[in-house]
């Protein structure tokens, strides 16, 4: 195990050294590492290891209530399988701000969740299974990881071929239970990395000179921080802003996660309400000084701007789709990626210099 | 033009400039460094002296990233950052802005270019992102900088460019990044990316 995370380290500690070597803040105070050591526990044992259990659990649901439809395709064992997607999207949502650890070994991310998807890969390979379909479980070793994840069975689930899912003469329903039970492995595989006395727990929360991914809590807790602005960045620049395209006329809906089941809002508003609360859980706050208190205060104002766009366009009820293309809605997806981009800045910039740590460069950055 | 990078760097961070990349050049006997910066008023293309001393700027509605120069015509060009589209031309001498241009809609900038021995052609790295596959495009600088052509760059995602000493080959590395200006800067083919390859482009005799 340790040495599967020696391949995730070279990728993480050069970026975070250099950081070091530019702004050499170091702060050798034992009160601070113990509150350190208190704020990473809170975040991997209050946030990340429960969103993972729920993720597991949502996933177990989802492939349960898919097999039930299999055995009977009755429509309301339809609608319990929807269901149970939705709370798997959601709870992939909260475990989305996790953009480090055993999530980025083997592709986990990219196959659970495919996106972008701008050359409609999922449809392709997704249907390229139901035509080759033998009646067993799916092989996915060798198979596009565009057809492996919760994009693959939104498709599925919520396009024109939706309805096949209740005719026992083809394939759907069978390769949505692959699907699904692949996701519910992967999640499962993650979580078991997680834990277990050499996890990826472990490695967080040991931070010293023999281990190889983190060697002070400085770096562990650059990483959280990184992870976490990342997550914000990604959300303004890349899930909303590429389907805004600068105006209503422009705006390409589909270029957003979970268009089809219409749950790119919820994903998204859960997403960011995740990161205040663990932002407010973990007690982020603690590391920096009396004077840079407002910082923390003006981050949880940022995320409760963002928050608050959510709950006016939701009375709207109008789909996504329909929502990007309205110029009122479009000029409110517009402003929260403001607040969204505004939180991202102060925890990449301002709240980790306040924390005396430098996050270096994140995934998004580079040459 | 022997100036020992981190000496410079270390001057720069000392005058609170934040340099995005540098390129150097030797002229009428000094040398001048180019280096786009961000300060809190923006970005900016700095002229810099060998003591690291900032002796012009202009002022960039973009974020600058690699430079092409050419003494022989006077004139540098820079490129905005990926997906930048645009760019512009400075004359060494007046330290002003000649032209700015653009790739075309379906296509944008890795950054970095270079000219043509005699100055008469830039070469700049780009992206096909429809179809997901690197080019040069070929721009003629004695017609204002007009895009004449491209050639495949022979893999995913073209970075650095340079010209042999002969004048003769292009040396392109293919980074093996696929990136879409929708998503700006996510890497969209981790799960399936080749390794980084170079491509030699030769002019025929």
């Amino acid at each position: 195990m340790v040495t599967l995370y020696k391949q995730i380290s070279k990728f993480v500690v050069a970026p975070v050294l250099l950081g070091f070597l530019l702004v050499p803040v170091s702060i050798a105070d034992p009160g601070r590492a113990e509150q350190q050591k208190i704020v990473i526990n809170a975040y991997v044992d209050g946030y990340v290891l429960p969103a993972y259990q729920s993720f597991v659990e949502e996933t177990k649901q989802l492939t349960k209530k898919l097999k039930m439809l299999c055995e009977d395709r009755q429509e309301e064992r339809l609608v319990d399988v929807q269901m149970a997607f939705t709370s798997s999207v959601l709870g992939w949502s909260r475990v989305l701000p996790v953009r480090f650890g055993p999530i980025r070994l083997h592709n986990r991310m990219e196959r659970v969740f495919f996106w972008p998807d701008t050359k409609s890969r999922v449809s392709k390979h997704t249907s390229r299974l139901l035509q080759e379909f033998e009646g067993k479980d799916i092989d996915f070793t060798h198979r596009s990881i565009a057809a492996q994840g919760l994009p693959a069975l939104e498709y599925l689930l919520y396009s024109s071929i939706s309805r096949n899912l209740l005719d026992a003469e083809k394939p759907n329903c069978g390769v949505a239970v692959s699907i699904s039970k692949n996701i519910y492995r992967i999640a499962t595989d993650i979580l078991a990395e997680w834990n277990g006395d050499d996890g990826y727990r472990a490695v967080v929360l040991s931070p010293g000179p023999e281990n190889q991914t983190y060697r002070t809590a400085d770096e562990a807790l650059a990483e959280i921080l990184k992870s976490t602005s990342e997550i914000l960045q990604l959300i303004a620049s890349s899930m909303l802003n590429s389907s805004l395209q600068g105006s209503p006329d422009d705006a390409k809906a589909k270029r957003a996660p979970f268009w089809r089941s219409d749950l790119t809002l919820q994903s998204l508003q859960v997403t960011l309400g995740t990161v205040k609360t663990f932002v407010l859980e973990a007690h982020f706050s603690s590391l920096m000084k009396k004077e840079d208190q407002g910082l923390g205060k003006n981050l949880i104002f940022e995320l409760d701007q963002a928050l608050g766009v959510f709950s006016d366009i939701h009375l709207k009820n109008t789909s996504w789709v329909e929502l990007v293309k309205t110029p009122e809605g479009h000029a409110q997806l517009t402003y929260l990626t403001n607040p969204v981009l505004g939180a991202h800045n102060l925890l990449a910039e301002e709240i980790s210099q306040a924390m005396g740590i430098n996050v270096g460069f994140n995934s998004l950055d580079g040459d | 033009m022997e100036i020992n990078r981190r000496a410079f760097l270390g001057t720069l961070l000392a005058t609170s400039l934040i340099p995005l990349s540098f390129d150097a050049l030797a002229i009428k006997n000094r040398s001048i460094l180019l280096a786009p910066f961000r300060s809190q008023a923006g970005y900016f293309l700095g002229f810099l002296n060998r003591s690291g001393q900032l002796e012009a700027k202009i002022k960039l509605p973009w974020r600058g990233h690699g430079l092409a120069i050419s003494p022989k015509i006077g004139q540098a060009v820079l490129f905005s950052r990926r997906p930048g589209r645009f760019a512009v031309v400075i004359n060494l001498m007046t330290h002003g802005i000649q032209y700015e241009f653009a790739t075309p809609a379906n296509r944008h900038f890795y950054g970095h270019g270079v000219f043509s021995s005699d100055g008469k052609y830039l070469f700049a790295t780009e992206n096909d992102f429809e179809n997901e596959r690197g080019v040069i495009g070929i721009y003629d600088a004695q017609k204002n900088y007009i895009r004449v052509g491209e050639y495949p760059s022979f893999g995913i995602g073209p970075h650095e460019i340079i010209l042999s000493r002969d004048g003769k080959t292009l040396i392109v590395a293919n980074g093996g990044i696929l990136t879409h200006p929708d998503f700006p800067r996510q890497k969209l083919n981790l799960y399936n990316m080749s390794l980084p390859s170079v491509f030699l482009i030769k002019r025929q005799e």
